[in-house]
């Protein structure tokens, strides 16, 4: 009997650790979400690399990183503030998002966020560009960690600009400049019948780096100081704007250059995928282009000066086995070999020493002559210009989508005003429309 | 067997002949040998699954949620056929009007930038409200003309206004961020809706399916829609699911197509991945034929969870309770149910819940062994519990009982003991029949008429039967019957 009962607490030992021992399966992997900014609309190559990572790192860490929005910082803002607010109706945080600093110091509680110190050792840290690391540090902790950079650049439309240049004599050196480049907006008007030559991404960015580059503090506190230089700066802009040169209607800059409504922007390097290689005119002819960048106008008295972009990733605080997943997969992602494929492939910058040593042959493999000229653009903007980096405080995003708004409604009046008066000098409406705006955003 | 029986006996008179204490200990002894009876019973009914069937447990689940997901997809897509069917109307009376305007016929329409602009101007708000109401990824309005005949390939470019959500994302937003995919980037601007990515001025009809068919001949739009799936178009960030309904006219041909389109994310929002015990069931809704749901060409919703292929499809293999769904990377349990929805070319789409294989299997095993661990440890316990009161209360009882039996018992009375036995054996059959009926408890006066004989002839044999037993008396005889009844050996005196 004793024999029987020692074998049978023997089998149901047996049965049980089999039972036991199954448990969650690995099969099923920790799902990462991400919102990003990589290609909105289009098939996004960050996609393609999240793809890869799934079905190598992923699959043998049990690691999926699914993509939930693609968009744009903008939209991403919005979306995540309303998240960490925890606004009735708002999508749910994901784990990881890409932001700027500045959508990280309007969260109510940053505190939500990993700090990326706690993932990485200081040897590994010592890699990325330390100017990028410090970007991301808010109140000791680095919550935004660099991606990809990038920079402003001048892309232009040079098939359009060349019959234009055969026409009136204008030449691409021109564009050096921004007092230049708006004269020569103003012999394209009157050369194309009242069409826009150019259109900016970031009117903000032009008075904010214009400025600096003229050696004066564009804020003061964290207002806008309204110098003399600011006003330098204003001059020839905003004569182009009253005048039909410069594009005044919200969206971005890749739009009336699709459209065949501009023929030159300045906008983010990485707008480089949004450029198609054909204009579709109102009549639905299309016309195949020839799209080229390079680097951003300076003032003529300025130094060469460039913004500093490109938004970083956060990540969510979770559980341990979450974000240890998060941290691999950003350790991954901005590993030097897979982070310049990805950069080169989005018209960004990498963001470790090692990555731009790879870049030259990675570069060599560009397909595409757009951006084998952007990344000439690049190179010839690192080498000549200096890198500006907005500074970090509470109400800057605040301030500049104020100051986008305000200064194309204020022009867009003051250019139909202009129209209809019929006059030939926009000087005196381009003074009086400066105060205007002084006092506008002073008031706000 | 029989000293069994014999030892069960035993018990059965102690339990009702001596106390109660003993009794109760006896009635647990019993009720733990059947519990454990039981116990081996379930565990074979359990291993051969006749009892505690995971897999029909889990079949369970997956018909409630797939009725769940199919009845959810239905509602969807009968609403959005609605909003379609609706536009097609509002949209036929635009063109009446604007044609009535202008004064022309529909053909004219053609190479009329004006005409057209003002058909674009006023179809933008109905579609744009549809998106705004309906909640669909994209909703569309083109009519069979285009601004220009002279470009290339204009036969398949047709005018009109196709917007899609910005960004499809699950939170509430009065106003979404609109993007103009086809149409007029003036009436866009106007509008405040950003140009999409890939815009373009019209519509390619090349890469939409049916479009010739139904353009060929008059058409109801309360009938002659259909829902078609379409993959991402070059350099367009995902597939959409679309529904084309004929806009009637004044003509014999339709005036044109519109409808809603809905994309990869509204169906990842509109179903999420389920988590369950056995890991995370995920909902495809996808075009079915020759035993394949095709992945590729249809819709899934969220895939949290799994590492879901969406580029291939899955081959079905029936199963008793759930089916199987593979393909050469992956395997999955599910159900599937067909959708009610108009297709082109009566194309089957079905509803299908998935489950990954391992984590079932998984699931099944555990469950299993739980199960059979819980069931023999129940069993081991009565067992346990059985062998206790065996050891403790019954074994001393029948010890004490055959210890009384044997060789434990006087000499002297032993040796009557098997004196008596002995003679028993020396009675006639005659002799032997009246001292039976004593040792039933009859009496000498019932004798005669249980046995049918005289009274003089009982007289005769209780005379023999005294004799041989070496009794006195009836009396005597009684006596002997008591003791021999009393030690439990009243068998013996009984002639085998």
């Amino acid at each position: 009997m004793k024999r029987v009962l020692a074998a049978i607490l023997i089998l149901a030992f047996t049965i049980s650790c089999v039972g036991c021992k199954e448990g969650v399966p690995k099969s099923n992997p920790v799902t990462l979400t991400i919102w990003h900014v990589y290609g909105e609309q289009t098939a996004s190559p960050l996609n393609d690399i999240i793809s890869e990572f799934n079905d190598t790192i992923g699959q043998q860490e049990g690691i999926k990183v699914q993509v939930s929005l693609v968009s744009n910082t903008n939209t991403i803002h919005e979306a995540v503030l309303k998240a960490a607010n925890k606004e009735p109706g708002a999508a749910e945080l994901p784990d990881l998002f890409i932001s700027y600093p500045k959508t990280v110091l309007a969260m109510p509680d940053p505190d939500v966020l990993m700090d990326f110190r706690d993932c990485f050792s200081e040897e590994e840290l010592d890699g990325y560009v330390s100017a990028f690391i410090e970007e991301g540090e808010i109140n000791g902790k680095l919550l935004v960690f660099p991606v990809a950079k990038s920079t402003e650049i001048l892309f232009v439309n040079n098939t359009l600009f060349d019959r234009f240049a055969k026409a009136t004599g204008a030449e691409i050196s021109d564009l050096n400049t921004w007092e230049g480049l708006f004269e020569t907006s103003l012999k394209y008007k009157d050369w194309s019948g009242g069409k826009t030559f150019i259109a900016h991404d970031y009117h903000f960015n032009y008075f904010q780096v214009g400025c600096e580059s003229m050696g004066e503090d564009f804020f003061n506190g964290d207002k806008i100081a309204f110098g003399p230089k600011f006003e330098k700066a204003w001059e020839p802009y905003a004569r182009s704007a009253i005048e039909g040169g410069l594009w005044l209607n919200e969206g971005y800059a890749t739009e009336p250059l699709r459209t065949g409504d501009a023929i030159a922007s300045v906008g983010s390097s990485a707008s480089v995928l949004y450029y198609a290689d054909e204009v579709t005119y109102a009549d639905n002819k299309t016309e195949k282009v020839e799209i080229s960048a390079y680097p951003v106008p300076c003032f003529e008295n300025g130094k060469k000066l460039v913004m500093q972009r490109g938004a970083g990733i956060c990540g969510v605080k979770s559980t341990p086995e979450r974000e240890k997943a998060m941290a691999t997969f950003v350790k991954w992602l901005t590993s030097p070999e897979v982070n310049v494929r990805f950069v080169t492939s989005v018209g960004y910058m990498p963001v470790t020493e090692k990555g731009f040593e790879l870049l030259p042959n990675e570069i060599e493999k560009l397909e595409s002559p757009k951006y084998k000229s952007l990344y000439n653009a690049y190179i010839q903007t690192q080498k000549d210009y200096e890198f500006y980096s907005a500074p970090k405080f509470d109400n800057y995003l605040d301030l500049e989508t104020t100051f986008e708004k305000e200064v194309r409604r204020l022009l867009r009046k003051a250019a139909l005003e202009y129209k209809e008066e019929e006059k030939e000098d926009s000087s005196v409406k381009n003074r009086e429309y400066l105060i205007k705006f002084e006092r506008d955003m002073n008031r706000n | 067997m029989s000293n069994v029986i014999k030892k069960i006996k035993q018990i059965a008179y102690l339990c009702r002949h001596k106390s109660s204490d003993l009794r109760v200990k006896m009635m647990l002894y019993f009720v733990a040998i059947a519990l454990t009876t039981i116990g081996f019973l379930v565990v074979i009914l359990a291993w051969s699954g006749r009892i505690f069937n995971v897999r029909a447990q889990m079949a369970s689940v997956m018909t409630n949620h797939l009725n769940n997901q199919v009845e959810k997809a239905t509602e969807e897509i009968t609403q959005y056929t609605a909003y379609g069917i609706e536009l097609s109307r509002s949209i036929s009376k635009t063109i009446d009007d604007v044609l009535e305007e202008y004064n022309i016929e529909f053909y004219q329409i053609n190479n009329n930038p004006e005409v057209l602009e003002t058909i674009q101007n006023r179809i933008y708000q109905d579609i744009n409200t549809v998106i705004r109401l309906g909640g669909s990824s994209g909703a569309y309005a083109f009519v069979d003309s285009t601004i220009n005949t002279a470009v290339p390939d204009s036969a398949h470019s047709k005018a009109g206004v196709y917007l899609k959500l910005a960004n499809v994302t699950g939170d509430f937003v009065l106003n979404p961020e609109i993007a103009m995919y086809r149409g007029s980037s003036e009436i866009a601007r106007k509008n405040g809706a950003k140009l999409h990515t890939l815009w373009n001025l019209e519509f390619n009809t090349n890469i939409l399916p049916g479009y010739d068919e139904i353009m060929k001949e008059s058409r109801n739009p309360g009938t002659d829609y259909y829902w078609t799936g379409i993959k991402s178009p070059a350099g367009a960030s995902d597939s959409v699911l679309l529904l084309c309904v004929p806009i009637a006219g004044n003509r014999i041909r339709p005036y044109g197509l519109c409808g809603v389109d809905l994309n990869e994310k509204h169906f990842s929002l509109q179903f999420p991945a389920t988590d369950t015990a056995y890991g995370s069931m995920v909902t495809v809704i996808t075009p079915y034929y020759d035993s394949q749901i095709m992945i590729e060409n249809g819709m899934t919703g969220n895939t949290e969870g799994t590492w879901l292929d969406k580029t291939q499809g899955l081959h079905v293999t029936e199963g008793k309770y759930f089916n199987a769904y593979g393909s050469t990377k992956e395997v999955y349990y599910g159900l599937s149910k067909e959708l009610s929805v108009k297709t082109l070319n009566g194309r089957k789409w079905v509803v299908s819940v998935l489950i990954p294989r391992e984590g079932c299997d998984a699931y099944i095993r555990s469950k299993q062994a739980t199960f059979m661990v819980l069931i023999l440890g129940f069993t081991l316990a009565m067992l346990s519990i059985a062998l206790y009161l065996s050891n403790r209360f019954v074994k001393p009882i029948l010890a004490e009982l055959d210890r009384k039996e044997g060789e434990d018992m006087p000499a002297d009375l032993k040796e009557l003991f098997d004196s008596l036995t002995a003679s028993v054996k020396t009675l006639t059959r005659a002799e032997y029949s009246v001292y039976e009926k004593y040792l039933e408890g009859y009496d000498i006066s019932q004798i005669p008429d249980v046995l049918m004989i005289s009274a003089n002839t009982v007289k005769k044999h209780n005379k023999s039967i005294y004799k041989k037993l070496n009794v006195s008396s009836f009396d005597e005889l009684s006596l002997y019957f008591n003791l021999f009844r009393r030690c439990n050996r009243i068998d013996d005196l009984r002639k085998m």
